[in-house]
């Protein structure tokens, strides 16, 4: 207990160094002093009503008077920019490591078998992806040193767990571990191609090395794609979770070291090369419709509802929730048309009709109704893992904010659930079956931010 | 307990390391702060002491108090090699080069003032000699601007760009540039 707390402090004071220069956006302020110099003259004549004597000379009754002003202001400009090479929600990849015991993480490591999401399950034989990395919080900052070379970076995570095979105490895990990377860019145009080498140090709970060279492609709308070529070293301590949660529980520490293949994916994960730091936010470029963290829609489908246990009315039947979303426009038709995917979606009609998807493939055509504000998005979408349905539908959206908005969702859905989905949904929601219902309903997005045509990079 | 003061001594060693290694204060202990902005290479700038800096072969920098625009700006400026150093007032450190700005050139082939990118002035008498210190002084005053150099003004110019908070100093092609007696000031103040 006394060495846990011990490697408590340590990483939260090894890690505070880094809050303050974690932060997302800088503010720079510069006070401009405008002098204005203006001289204003009057001239006047009151001329005495009535004949003047002629032939005298005399004065003229005009009079000329001269104001002169002058005045000082200042002005004060503010101008935002983004403080960060790179900030990003979720990162997942899967693992080749060729090791017994695989977990069969699937592509991106997120496609497992949700039955086997427990730390009972010891693996099974024929499975490709054999582990995963998975990463959540990702910071990464400009690193200046050797004299100013380019493109270094120090950075962390929130939690980084690195899984080469399905054995709990083979997982290697750490808060905050650090990260130094050196990009080299192949294009240096959105979306960026770089290769990456990288040496990170996880110290807490598990103390390892991970040493990786990865082909990374993007980020667009927050979207990146990643070949990974690396090895990992490190030891769980017998105290660690991982080997208390380890149904092989000997209390003794385990070492692992393990080269790897893998392909990952990243969601919200944004990159920017170091001029675009010097560039301000209003200036950046973007290549989405929409990108957010979570869009809910709470729809009634005339089903049986979720929410009562009777078959009575009820207004709403059921939900959509989707998380880490992304729209990205197309170069066709006007680039109103767009690609879009989100790291999950569950689509609920109502009781033992629901369905879930990973990496959902969406295909929709973007019309903006009134500039700034409002837009209407006709889809379709196909879940095809752990469910296998299809989704027609349109949204009305309003802009509320640049992180809200709300609208109207009606669509069709139709397909069915395989198995492999887990207790912990089918306890809550039913076993699933066959459905195919139209729905509507009221949609909420928060975090979610909708662009209109000014603000993508395509009409600038 | 060695964990502990471990963790206390890398925490420490990384607060100094700091996060933000292209500012720096100067003047701490008069609390007249200076806020720099190094704006070229790292290596290029050294800050030595509380108010000086050796700018090496086209080290750049950009001071300012903030707020104050109406200022003063004192320097000793000692040319160790090379051919001297460029002020720059009424710009700012954003996109610098775009910023229209009065620039003064102090060098050893003489000086010249230039607004605008145009030249005002070229004077052949007023030109920097290798290791010997100079004090160079520019003030703002509304319209007005004045170069002082050694003790005689050596310019005074009228113009209708607007005052900002910086004075930009950059060093010319492989010159090294001492800056010492850094201090920014407010002009009015000064004056009364």
């Amino acid at each position: 207990m006394r060495k846990f707390l011990l490697w408590l402090i340590f990483a939260i004071a090894v890690s505070s160094q880094f809050w303050g220069c974690g932060t997302y956006s800088r503010t720079e302020t510069d006070v401009y002093t405008i002098s204005e110099m203006d001289t204003t003259t009057t001239y006047s004549g009151r001329n005495a009503p009535g004949n003047r004597d002629n032939g005298i000379i005399y004065s003229s009754s005009r009079t000329v008077k001269a104001d002169r002003n002058f005045i000082q202001r200042d002005s004060t400009v503010n101008r935002e920019y983004p403080n960060f090479i790179r900030l990003g929600l979720f990162e997942s990849i899967g693992l080749i490591t060729g090791r017994a015991n695989p977990a069969g993480t699937g592509m991106f490591g997120i496609f497992p078998d949700f039955n086997n999401l427990k730390t009972t399950y010891r693996g099974s034989s024929n499975r490709i992806f054999s582990g995963g990395i998975y990463r959540l919080g990702i910071g990464e900052w400009r690193l200046r040193w050797f004299r100013d070379a380019k493109d270094w970076t120090y950075g962390t995570t929130a939690l980084e767990i690195i899984m080469p095979d399905a054995l709990t105490e083979n997982a290697l895990a750490s808060i905050a571990p650090l990260y130094v990377r050196k990009r080299f860019y192949l294009r240096e145009q959105i979306p960026y191609i770089a290769l990456t080498g990288a040496l990170g140090i996880g110290y807490f709970p598990s103390q390892y090395l991970n040493l990786t060279a990865s082909i990374d492609i993007g980020s667009i709308g927050g979207l990146n794609v990643r070949g990974y070529l690396g090895i990992a070293a490190g030891t769980n301590p017998r105290n660690s979770p991982q080997v208390l949660m380890s149904p092989q529980n000997d209390s003794t520490s385990t070492t692992t070291v393990f080269p790897y293949l893998g392909i990952g994916i990243s969601f919200l994960d944004f990159l920017n090369r170091v001029p675009e730091l010097d560039r301000e936010w209003k200036d950046h470029e973007h290549s989405s419709w929409d990108v957010g963290l979570m869009q809910l829609s709470l729809i009634n489908s005339g089903s049986r509802s979720i929410y009562k246990k009777d078959s009575s009315f009820t207004l709403l039947t059921g939900y959509i929730l989707k998380l880490a979303n992304a729209y990205v426009a197309l170069p066709l038709l006007n680039y109103k048309l767009y690609a879009g995917t989100s790291l999950c979606e569950l689509m609920v009609l109502g009781n033992k009709e629901w369905g879930m998807g990973i990496l959902p493939l969406r295909m929709g055509y973007w019309q903006t109704v009134i500039a700034d504000e409002l837009s209407v998005e006709p889809f379709i979408e196909y879940n095809y893992y752990p469910s296998s349905y299809v989704n027609l539908g349109a949204r009305l959206n309003l802009k509320v904010n640049d992180g809200i908005n709300i609208g109207i969702i009606a669509g069709y859905a139709s397909g069915s659930t395989f198995g492999g989905i887990g207790t912990e949904l089918t306890n809550q929601l039913g076993n699933p079956g066959n459905f195919s219902r139209a729905y509507i309903g009221v949609t909420l997005g928060l975090f979610d931010r909708i662009f209109f045509k000014e603000q993508l990079r395509y009409f600038r | 307990m060695r964990l502990i003061i471990t963790s206390l001594i890398i925490a420490f060693a990384l607060i100094i390391v700091s996060c933000s290694p292209d500012l720096f204060t100067l003047n701490q202990r008069n609390n007249k702060y200076v806020n720099g902005l190094i704006m070229s290479d790292l290596d290029n700038v050294d800050v030595m002491n509380d108010n000086s800096l050796m700018l090496y072969d086209g080290g750049f920098i950009a001071m300012r108090r903030p707020e104050l625009t109406g200022l003063t700006a004192d320097f000793t400026v000692n040319i160790k090699k090379g051919d001297g150093v460029m002020f720059a007032i009424r710009s700012v450190s954003d996109h610098f080069s775009d910023h229209p700005g009065i620039y003064f050139d102090y060098s050893t082939g003489g000086s010249s003032v230039i607004e605008k990118g145009k030249d005002r002035i070229y004077l052949k008498n007023v030109y920097a000699k290798i290791d010997e210190p100079t004090r160079i002084i520019i003030s703002n005053d509304c319209s007005y601007y004045n170069i002082i150099v050694d003790c005689d003004t050596v310019y005074k110019g009228r113009t209708w760009l607007p005052n900002t908070e910086y004075v930009i100093v950059k060093a010319l092609p492989k010159s090294d540039v001492l800056l010492s007696g850094i201090s920014i000031t407010n002009t009015i103040v000064e004056n009364e």
